[in-house]
């Protein structure tokens, strides 16, 4: 975050006491089509919504009705592609007639609206666009759309520019620093965007572009509702705006969906008897550009992050794999492991490094014969009796893993190492295990600092954008990935620890369940 | 509760420093807007709030953070300030000079130049009562200067924290410059004696949040106040700020920074002792809110900046345990800001 002058955060007070808000609905026949018919042939399917075969093609589906809603481009659009989308659907519907005959005559109705809509020009969300700022005046750059479809800002700039309209293409994420717009055309209700977007504007006027289908109903109130004198009120208290359909849909039904068990389905392999073939609980995240990754849910695990709303010194910096959540940008390495740090941490170590290596698997690998054979419980009562402080199954877990070092104390670490025969060499161990602690601490210091310089230096439109950035670590040190987070499992998974923190490819399909 | 008892109000010297303050705008040298101001007096109330066994909490919800710490610890320097003037005289000081052991370093002001000495205890002549000051080396040429101060002229000494020796004198002192921007601060503060203000430490504030941000507001952003006849004296916040982190080491201070994201969640006590503790961002306040358990807290949540809900959040969990409600300057909000407060119990 640079400094902005006080002349451009008196900006930011007025915009917050100023900034107007309206709400522009739009309709198109073959959008509205699509929608109903999709809306009964869901309800029709029942319980079979969830069946495999019919699964993916929801999936594809919906994923037409949430880019109808979100997209402000044509419908026959290359970038929207939706004859693709009608070709594929056909090819999975081949079967339809044999398997579900009942569901044959809507589903390939489906399959037409997709295709009609594919040599469509109509422009719905486009012609609100440029109704607006063409009635006002503006072709230039002074106002802005704002997408909550993520990897189309290019395309939808591109297209208004070719209508008269000189417009920037924002995401929510840009709408944290200065002043981003005069106009600011919001595609989509309210509701799919973050509470800021209205409770502190980037924008002297915030207009919602959406189908008149769609209910906005979310009630806004500040983040201190309830107990706050504030005289005025904070954001957009608005009032809810029903549907003139009788099967309308609310704003966040039409939000992409994840399919957890699709992209769990695609996750990494582990090499058995590669020491990591030990099952741990994982949070699955889906990350920008179709990938997805499993992290520790337990604590004390951490994993370098990217907070591009935070002030400039804390951006990069560790966080708990527990506490991830959507909207913040992890540091990941593809390939080649997942964690970078012990690879880092072994060049720092040199020589030293397999002999360090070889003396932490020669404790963890007796504490881990000692698990398996008498469980994790048991484990703790034997190190409490040997003179250990810890009373928790997870701490030791937590050391019987690879990725973990040593015990935070010694009487611990002297603990384990009567437990495993090894008290004779417990502080030549400690020792050794402490080199290798200072080895990380300087490889993850390293990290951070390289990832500053490099963010300081680039262009954080395509992270934005894109959602994802690669960088290159110096010295073969291969290539680190900071992707955002779109979306976190509701539930935690089992999986051997060797799957945990590679990024994994899933698709953008696996959006909607 | 007797809430209007236990607050005092507000002296509004931050108030009048901030309509004084000018910063560069589109057209030139321009007055500050009146959200600045707010958060001058906000800083400035909850530091001079004050009920033994109670503190009082606010919390401000803002469309962006920039200049918002800074302000509100200029509201506190100045409560300080105030209260401080009212206490000092130059007979006490004298008292409390001549108390110290002979050899303890000393800062001595000449004219606008500062030098540093060792202080050799009371003496009397003519019936007057006067301190020895060395200030030169025994190997310099005269000997080892000295100066005597009278009892009037007193609180021209300050007591260092720095080591000093005899043989760590100089030769020849020639002095420093009592402060970088000594008309700038005298203008803003008003301060009867400018000297007295950059050589005292008081630790009138704390605030946890971004140093590099705290940086670039408080010492690159240039501000000006107007001197004598017209002339615009130039500064930055830091000057009257005089944060800890970004002086000369050994340099008196009045405000301390820490880092929030700093490794390691510890607080020097003078700090957690300190009138106010600004917390700048969701993560400060998350972070370190038990560490000034009995400090006034301003609690300052950028709307926009992640984890603003979580610490809205921990705030209203607080506000469930107060003592009493609190409405800091109610009149005075300005648009676009959100607050709530409240009176609880020190911990």
């Amino acid at each position: 975050m640079t400094l902005l002058e006080m002349t451009e955060v008196s900006r930011l007070y007025q915009a917050a006491q100023q900034c107007t808000w309206n709400r522009l609905l739009v309709d198109d026949p073959s959008v509205r089509a699509f929608y109903v018919s999709l809306r009964r042939f869901s309800r029709s399917l029942g319980d079979e919504a969830v069946d495999p075969y019919w699964k993916p093609v929801l999936r594809r589906l919906r994923r037409v009705r949430f880019e109808n809603a979100a997209v402000p481009l044509p419908l026959s659009h290359s970038a929207r592609d939706l004859a693709a989308i009608a070709r594929e659907l056909r090819a999975q519907l081949r079967t339809c007639s044999a398997l579900y005959p009942r569901y044959e005559s809507a589903a390939t109705k489906l399959v037409e609206l997709v295709d009609e809509m594919s040599r469509s020009d109509a422009d719905p969300l486009g012609d609100a666009i440029s109704l607006v700022l063409q009635e006002a005046g503006f072709h230039n750059l002074r106002d802005a759309v704002l997408l909550r479809a993520r990897g189309f800002g290019e395309a939808v700039r591109l297209h208004l520019r070719e209508r008269g309209v000189r417009v920037k293409a924002l995401t929510p994420e840009e709408l944290t620093g200065k002043m981003a717009a005069n106009s600011l055309l919001a595609i989509g209700p309210s509701a799919w965007f973050p509470a800021h977007v209205a409770s502190a504007p980037r924008c002297n006027e915030l207009i919602f572009v959406h189908y008149r289908w769609v209910s906005d109903d979310r009630a806004e109130g500040g983040l201190l509702a309830g107990i706050a004198t504030t005289p005025q009120k904070i954001g957009l208290h608005r009032s809810s705006l029903s549907p003139d359909l009788d099967e309308g849909i609310g704003a966040t039904e039409l939000l992409p969906v994840v399919d957890w068990s699709g992209i769990a389905s695609k996750g990494p392999t582990s090499e058995l008897g590669s020491g990591d073939d030990e099952i741990v609980s994982a949070n699955l995240f889906l990350l920008a550009g179709g990938n997805a990754v499993y992290l520790e849910a337990e604590d004390p695990y951490q994993v370098y992050g990217f907070d591009l709303a935070a002030d400039i010194d804390d951006r990069v910096r560790r966080f708990q794999t527990s506490r991830v959540q959507p909207g913040m940008y992890l540091i990941l390495r593809r390939g080649g492991g997942g964690d970078y740090i012990p690879v880092i941490a072994d060049r720092i170590l040199r020589d030293d490094a397999p002999r360090m290596r070889n003396l932490q698997r020669l404790w963890k690998d007796r504490l881990r014969a000692e698990v398996l054979s008498r469980g994790s419980g048991g484990v703790v009562r034997d190190l409490q009796q040997l003179g250990g402080t810890r009373r928790s199954e997870m701490n030791v877990r937590y050391w019987c893993s690879y990725a973990s070092i040593a015990t935070g104390k010694f009487a611990d670490f002297l603990a384990i190492m009567r437990l495993v025969d090894l008290e004779d060499r417990a502080e030549e161990l400690w020792e050794a295990m402490n080199h290798i602690k200072r080895a990380h601490l300087a490889a993850g210091q390293h990290v951070r600092r390289l990832l500053e310089e490099r963010i300081e230096k680039a262009d954080l439109t395509e992270l934005v954008e894109k959602g994802m950035m690669e960088f290159s670590l110096e010295e073969g040190g291969g290539a680190l990935s900071v992707f955002r987070v779109e979306a976190k499992a509701p539930e935690p998974f089992r999986v051997s620890r060797g799957q945990l923190r590679h990024p994994f490819e899933v698709g953008r399909d696996h959006w909607h369940a | 509760m007797e809430t209007a008892q236990a607050t005092r109000p507000g002296t509004e010297v931050a108030l009048a420093a901030v309509d004084r303050l000018l910063y560069r705008g589109q057209a030139g040298w321009t007055p500050l807007p009146p959200w600045a101001a707010f958060f001058a007096l906000v800083g400035e109330q909850l530091a001079a709030w004050n009920s033994p066994g109670h503190r009082v909490s606010v919390c401000l919800t803002i469309p962006t953070r920039s200049y918002a710490a800074c302000l509100a610890s200029l509201g506190a320097v100045a409560q300080s300030l105030h209260e401080g003037e009212r206490g000092s005289s130059p007979v006490s000081h004298f008292e409390f000079l001549a108390s110290l052991p002979v050899d303890h370093p000393v800062i001595l002001r000449k004219k606008t130049q500062k030098l540093k000495g060792l202080l050799k205890g009371e003496e009397q002549r003519d019936g007057r009562r006067y301190l020895r000051v060395q200030l030169e080396s025994l190997h310099a040429r005269g000997g080892g200067l000295t100066e005597l101060i009278q009892v009037g002229d007193s609180l021209r000494i300050r007591p260092a924290d720095f080591e000093l020796s005899s043989s760590d004198l100089p030769k020849n002192q020639k002095g420093r410059p009592v402060a970088r921007h000594a008309p700038f601060v005298e203008s803003l503060l008003q301060v009867q004696d400018v000297y007295d203000f950059v050589t005292t430490s008081v630790m009138s504030c704390a605030i946890v949040g971004s140093k590099r941000s705290l940086r670039a507001e408080a010492v690159e952003a240039l501000f000006a106040v107007e001197g004598p006849k017209s002339s615009l004296l130039e500064g930055a916040l830091n000057d009257a700020l005089r944060a800890k982190d970004f002086l000369q080491p050994g340099e008196a201070y009045r405000t301390d920074i820490l880092s929030a994201s700093a490794s390691e969640v510890q607080v020097d006590p003078l700090a957690a002792m300190a009138p106010l503790a600004i917390f700048d961002g969701a993560n400060a306040y998350l972070r370190w809110r038990r560490e000034f358990s009995s400090a006034n807290s301003l609690v300052l949540l950028d709307r926009c900046q992640s984890g603003a809900e979580d610490a809205a959040s921990a705030f209203i969990q607080e506000h469930a345990k107060r003592a009493d409600d609190f409405q800091p300057l109610l009149d005075q909000i300005p648009a676009g800001v959100e607050v709530a407060g409240f009176i609880g119990a020190v911990r």
